[in-house]
């Protein structure tokens, strides 16, 4: 993963990188210190009752994982993917959940004076919505994913474990 | 971690390891009173190992109780020891065990060891004092009785060449036998050797050599640089010298200008065997090694310590291996072709990484006995400090549990085998009277389901005494509901309440923590629950229910559509195809089948869990009779695998919001073929949504 | 810069010898925990000397002593000992070993036994 250097040292001491995705042919960002690793779309094993997003577990040496269709969970129509397809396994609220994307681009250092207030949180009316910032690298413009959101997950809530 | 820590770590492993195996033979051995042969080397040999451990890290009280112990026991290997010496000697060393077992504590929290028992040390000294002076038979020398003839003051004279002086290092110990050392490193060029002192085996020669040094005439027809060349690899020698003499020089002591004749050296093999050593010719070695006795102990067992560190370096290791494989399968240079042979390739790769996987985390795991042994001594000691007679029994030792689950078992099992003593179990006149055997039974089981441990306790005693529980906790003010509101159960769950505690909680024994609701908050912590059940006048059970991260499961996997499952074979009774009409419908619809007699109801896994599955009739699938701690029922589902034994799984949190139902599931299990399988819960089976 | 082959029964002197070793230019080889072990492992590594502890199961060291220096006549053993074990060390010390060394030991007098036998 290439990483573009961008402005000065201060600056960039305060930036962060993201990795970033594409869903639906649309490029979105997710804050890789989130990111633990990424993985080949693999056989999957079902579960019973599971709901549209879900497509069951896999298995990460020796980790239980649960994979979660991006596409579906953010709303859209499922469909096949591509052979770039593959699976972006984050840490959230001390699990590790996978998420398929339909590919993975590269990984950006962006800073601060990038990024904007996404304009759908506004609209939200509270409601946190999945997308909460927006960056903006020389005029293109890509959404960053709140993943807590996008996967349900309240960052509040304690870890647990079985 | 630094190399001193490395060593603390390992003086205290072992040592634990030594007591352990050492309690293990006491208290086997106390049973019948004496100890055998293989038993009293067995005790040497740790006391020995123990004494020269701690004398390395400077921790000499250790040492020197050690020491004393050792004596004791290399006196009754000699000469054996009298019945009614094997009483006091039992306790002594019991003693002695609690002792290390202290300070070991305090070395792990401070670092170092303080303290000092002068009471047992002299106690020590008294026994061996008195076994000394019991026994009539010549004690053993120090020095074999039968020396070699090294010297002969009626031998012939002969005139030396050679006066070496040599001085040995301060402090080097074993000076005499230094001596004898260098004489025997000379005695190859020089056949003929006089020393002062004369006779090196003599009880005061070490401390006339340590004072004065060692002095040799020796004749020589080598090169005296050969004599040089032999003092210079002579260990803690400080110094020496290699001066001519003329043979008749006045120099030379008169007694010994005789010629002494050095023995030839096959002699030296002929020194009297100490203990039951063979030589053996170096091709029966292993032969001899394998063939003797089995003296119980650490050093025998099939096992070898390994740094926990270590294991999760291997993991992650193992980790770093599945990454780069999916690497490799999915190298962009490949494109898209099809490459046949390569994917069987990495199929088998997959697999045998998978396999891999399980053996590292199975390593984690221990069997239970290692807590279980443990109660044994505990319940030794506390019987006889209460004068009750507790016996204790061992149910399912075998059962494997990770490494954590034990370490956090301990405390509380003790406390609840505590408690059992002290208040449950009735003394041996009460028993009786109860019409109980004199003997208290307390029995410790585990045994898994799913993906959970249970250890029980139970013990034959007073039972939970409802009223007194609930005095106890009006005085405490505990009650927030009137007593005639209360069942049972509920009465006994108030012992867990903070500030219950017990009576006696605070007795010798408890080094931390008192009362049953430190117990539950220790098993809350691993995720565990504990309850008790309680027959008045019959006895009390606790059971500790513990979910693993990792859990063996005896299981038998079966499929309904697509999803497959795996039940604990403990959990099933039968399974069978049922025949048109087997199955039948009550009058209220539920599904019901007959089995010897008995009516059970019938769960469809497809309806339970939404599954697709062409299977409708009850004839085209399988049934199961499934046992679970409230009820039997009978489970239908499409087809039967077959037995498997895996390693259960948690599922993650998640899932709850990607599933409609998890109720029932306790886990999963990675099988050979990477697919993940579902662990049923049997007991949570038909609860509902 | 010797190879050395450590026999001794309890893995915290094992430990603490191979520590002090590997202060020094010596290299550890191998390792036995009992004499029996120790007269095979000697036969593959052949090492340049060989520290012994005396009392071990199995076989203890005198004898492993015995067996290795009739294996090899050159070999170069230490005893280890305990305060206490005099009639063993004499044994050991006309059956061959090249010299001892008794517990306690601290490394630098150990070092220097080792240095004096290469």
């Amino acid at each position: 993963m290439e990483v573009e250097k961008t402005e000065t040292q201060a600056e960039q001491a305060e930036s962060k990188r993201y990795l970033f995705v594409t869903v639906d042919h649309v490029e979105y960002g997710i804050d890789i210190t989130i990111v633990q690793e990424i993985i080949v779309i693999q056989e999957v094993s079902p579960l019973p009752g599971m709901k549209p997003f879900c497509k069951g577990v896999i298995n990460i040496r020796g980790m239980i994982v649960p994979v979660i269709d991006l596409r579906v969970k953010m709303g859209l129509q499922q469909c096949d993917y591509g052979e770039n397809a593959c699976i972006v396994v984050v840490m959230l609220g001390g699990e590790q959940i996978g998420v398929i994307v339909e590919s993975v681009r590269e990984v950006l250092q962006i800073l601060p004076s990038q990024l904007q207030e996404s304009p759908a949180r506004a609209n939200a009316g509270g409601k946190r919505s999945i997308s909460s910032q927006i960056a903006n690298i020389n005029g293109t413009v890509r959404q960053i994913l709140d993943m807590y959101k996008v996967l349900d997950i309240d960052p509040e809530a304690e870890q647990n474990t079985h | 971690m630094s190399t001193e820590e490395s060593m603390l770590d390992v003086y205290i492993y072992e040592t634990q390891q030594l007591l352990q195996s050492l309690d293990d033979i006491l208290l086997d051995g106390e049973g019948v009173e004496r100890l055998t042969e293989d038993q009293i080397n067995e005790v040497f040999r740790v006391m020995h190992t123990i004494k020269g451990a701690s004398s390395m890290m400077e921790f000499d009280e250790i040492a020197e109780i050690a020491h004393a112990t050792e004596d004791i026991f290399a006196q009754i290997r000699e000469l054996g020891a009298a019945d009614s010496q094997w009483p006091p000697v039992f306790n002594l060393v019991f003693r002695v065990v609690s002792f290390f077992n202290n300070e070991l504590e305090k070395i792990q929290s401070a670092g170092k060891p303080d303290g000092v028992d002068v009471e047992l040390m002299n106690a020590l000294h008294e026994q061996l004092a008195q076994m000394k002076s019991g026994i009539q038979s010549a004690a053993v020398p120090d020095m074999p009785a039968e020396r070699t003839v090294e010297h002969s003051s009626s031998a012939d004279p002969f005139t030396p060449h050679y006066k070496i002086r040599v001085l040995f290092e301060e402090n080097c110990q074993m000076e005499a036998i230094r001596a004898l050392g260098v004489r025997e490193s000379l005695k190859e060029i020089c056949p003929y050797i006089a020393t002062v002192p004369k006779d090196l085996d003599a009880a005061d020669s070490a401390a006339v050599i340590k004072a004065d040094g060692l002095l040799l005439y020796v004749q020589t027809d080598d090169n005296p640089d050969e004599i040089r060349h032999r003092l210079e690899a002579t260990l803690f020698l400080k110094k020496f010298s290699v001066v001519p003499i003329d043979g008749s020089d006045e120099e030379v002591p008169e007694s010994i200008r005789v010629k002494i004749p050095t023995e030839p050296r096959a002699v030296a093999a002929e020194s009297p065997n100490v203990g039951k050593v063979v030589i053996p010719a170096a091709a029966e070695v292993k032969a001899t090694a394998s063939s003797s006795s089995g003296a119980e102990g650490f050093a025998k067992q099939n096992f070898i310590s390994v740094n926990v560190n270590k294991l999760d370096s291997l993991l992650n290791m193992v980790g770093e291996i599945v990454t780069a494989q999916s690497m490799v399968i999915n190298n962009a240079d490949f494109g898209s072709q099809q490459h046949d042979s390569f994917d069987s390739a990495t199929k088998q790769l997959h697999t045998l990484i998978n396999e891999l996987q399980d053996i590292v985390m199975s390593i984690r795991m221990l069997p239970i006995s290692t807590v279980f042994q443990k109660m044994r001594r505990l319940v030794r000691d506390v019987s006889k400090k209460v004068n009750k007679e507790v016996e204790l029994v061992l149910i399912g030792e075998e059962t494997e549990v990770d490494k954590n689950v034990i370490d956090s078992l301990a405390d509380p099992l003790m406390h609840i085998i505590r408690n059992s003593i002290d208040h449950g179990i009735g003394t041996p006149e009460e028993r009786i009277k109860a019409g109980k055997p004199e003997k208290g039974r307390i029995v410790l089981e585990a045994r898994t389901t799913g993906s959970d441990v249970i250890v029980t306790v139970s013990d034959d005693g007073r039972g939970l005494q409802r009223d007194m529980i609930l005095k106890k906790a009006r005085e405490k003010g505990l009650l927030s509901k009137p007593e005639s509101e209360l069942s049972d159960k509920e009465v006994y769950s108030l012992i867990f309440l903070p500030g219950f505690s017990t009576k006696d909680s605070v007795t010798e024994f408890s080094g931390r923590g008192v009362g049953m609701d430190v117990v539950r908050r220790n098993i809350n912590q691993i995720g565990g629950s504990v309850s008790i059940e309680s027959e008045p006048g019959r006895g009390t059970t606790h059971i500790i229910r513990i979910p693993l991260t990792l859990t063996i499961v005896d299981g038998m996997r079966f499929s309904t559509g697509n999803i497959n499952f795996i039940v604990p074979i403990v959990s099933v009774k039968t399974a069978m195809e049922p025949k048109p009409n087997d199955v039948f419908l009550d009058p209220d619809g539920n599904e019901m089948i007959m089995l010897q007699d008995q009516c059970y109801s019938v769960v469809r896994m497809s309806n339970l869990f939404h599954i697709d599955t062409p299977v409708e009739k009850p004839e085209d699938g399988m049934l199961m009779h499934l046992t679970s701690e409230e009820s039997d029922f009978c489970i239908l589902f499409d087809r039967l695998d077959g037995e498997y034994q895996v390693v259960a799984k948690t599922l993650p949190n998640y899932l709850s919001k990607c599933v409609t139902r998890l109720a029932g599931i306790s886990g999963c299990t990675v099988m050979g073929d990477g697919s993940i399988n579902l662990i049923v819960d049997v007991n949570n089976l038909k609860a509902s949504d | 810069m010797a190879k050395i082959m450590i026999v001794d029964d309890a893995a915290f002197m094992r430990i603490t010898i191979k520590n002090m070793l590997q202060k020094s230019e010596h290299v550890v080889v191998g390792e036995a925990e009992n004499g029996a072990i120790a007269v095979e492992k000697y036969r593959e590594l052949k090492p340049d000397i060989v520290t012994m502890d005396i009392t071990m199961p199995e076989m203890d060291g005198l004898a492993a002593l015995k067996a290795i220096r009739a294996q090899d006549s050159n070999a170069k053993v230490i005893m280890v000992s305990a305060m206490g074990q005099e009639a063993m060390v004499r044994d050991a010390v006309l059956g061959g070993a090249k010299g001892f060394i008794v517990k306690p030991f601290k490394e630098e007098g150990f070092l220097n036994a080792i240095s004096k036998l290469i």
